[in-house]
């Protein structure tokens, strides 16, 4: 049975409520989901959360999902995304609302960054405030722009390239000081 | 528009990296609690939801099924080694079962159920008739078959088995002529032909 084969008997099994199936569509795309999770979160049990919390939506809106409108990979991204997300919103107390036209990009030595490990480039990144670190996760890692990243947090554009800018020369600073 | 700068897609290849932490097992036993408050089983027998609970149905309705047909098998098994043993006193044949008999195949060990139509061919004080088929079988078989049980047996006509014999090969080949008269004389030394006079 090929790998689309598998997926769509799991997808058959999880709209039936079959717990096997929806373990097994679980585990396939554990790696996936936990990826995307860690960038939102602060710790696993941030991370352990959050993918909790997406899955328990995915099988609940597992109906919703069409292969027309696009492939399960992305679905399940912009669920887990969502998630992490609304864990975030949950821990920040407010939003800056500054605004700025252009956001800031500071020069970053990539020879730095080359030599930092995985592990703490992402402990740089969970120390960002948690608006500041939501918007350069999703401008930076995820790919999206502006006006969408104001469309999900409900900010303007203008604050999120704010925090952007804020966000790079945070890590402009860290990275300065991995360095030195 | 900003653009993502050259470090920023250092930074997102460096986090696809990112090593994951064993928590599979963990997160799914959370995400299973979740599901049952939220979207409970309709448990049957088999664990398995209310839709797939008529097929379990038929699953167990087919194995009792076969259960009993095995449990039946079994105490027919147990019926006949019973019979076998037991001692045959004098007893005639019975002319519905001699036409029984006479139908019957040659290989009288068969296993099929005691056909109801014919009488029983002994009768027993205690137990139930047994099938005609393995009568016969169990009153040959036993010791203390009396002669007239063996007479008895003599006269029935049971069918000699079939014996298919293949169809016989003609040989197309000529036989080999029989030589006659004396040796060394051909037809033309029978010919009655005018002889030319040599003068």
């Amino acid at each position: 049975m090929s790998a689309e084969q598998n997926i769509q008997e799991l997808i058959k099994g999880c709209l039936a409520n079959d717990r096997k199936a929806q373990e097994g569509l679980y585990r396939m795309f554990y790696g996936f989901a936990m990826t995307i999770a860690l960038r939102y979160s602060r710790d696993e049990m941030d991370a352990a959360d959050i993918m909790s919390h997406a899955f328990l939506k995915i099988f609940k809106s597992m109906h919703s999902f069409s292969p027309d409108k696009g492939s399960l990979h992305a679905w399940i991204k912009r669920i887990v995304i969502n998630e992490g997300l609304d864990h975030m919103n949950s821990r920040k107390k407010h939003i800056e609302t500054i605004e700025l036209e252009t956001a800031e990009a500071p020069d970053i030595s990539n020879t730095a960054l080359e030599s930092m490990s995985a592990t703490e480039i992402m402990t740089m990144i969970r120390k960002l405030p948690p608006a500041t670190h939501a918007v350069f996760v999703l401008y930076a890692i995820e790919g999206y722009n502006h006006r969408e990243i104001a469309e999900r947090l409900n900010i303007s554009e203008g604050t999120s390239k704010w925090h952007l800018s804020e966000a790079r020369k945070s890590l402009q600073k860290k990275i300065l000081a991995y360095s030195t | 528009m900003d653009q993502k700068t050259s470090y920023e897609n250092l930074l997102t290849e460096k986090l696809d990296s990112f090593p994951l932490p064993d928590m599979a097992d963990t997160i799914w036993n959370r995400i299973d609690k979740m599901l049952e408050v939220e979207m409970p089983v309709q448990k049957d027998q088999t664990g398995h939801s209310g839709k797939v609970s008529g097929k379990s149905a038929l699953y167990w309705g087919g194995t009792g099924f076969i259960a009993f047909v095995i449990a039946l098998i079994t105490l027919f098994q147990i019926n006949k080694r019973n019979n076998t043993h037991q001692p045959v006193h004098q007893t005639t044949l019975h002319p519905a079962t001699n036409s029984f008999i006479q139908k019957q195949d040659s290989t009288v060990q068969h296993t099929d159920p005691p056909v109801h139509k014919s009488q029983p061919f002994i009768q027993p004080q205690s137990s139930p008739p047994p099938s005609p088929a393995r009568r016969i079988d169990s009153v040959i078989n036993s010791p203390s078959t009396s002669l007239s049980i063996r007479d008895s047996l003599n006269h029935i006509n049971i069918p000699k088995p079939m014996v298919i014999t293949p169809p016989l090969i003609k040989d197309t080949t000529p036989l080999p002529k029989k030589s006659r008269g004396i040796k060394g004389l051909t037809d033309d030394d029978y010919r009655l032909a005018p002889k030319k006079d040599s003068t």
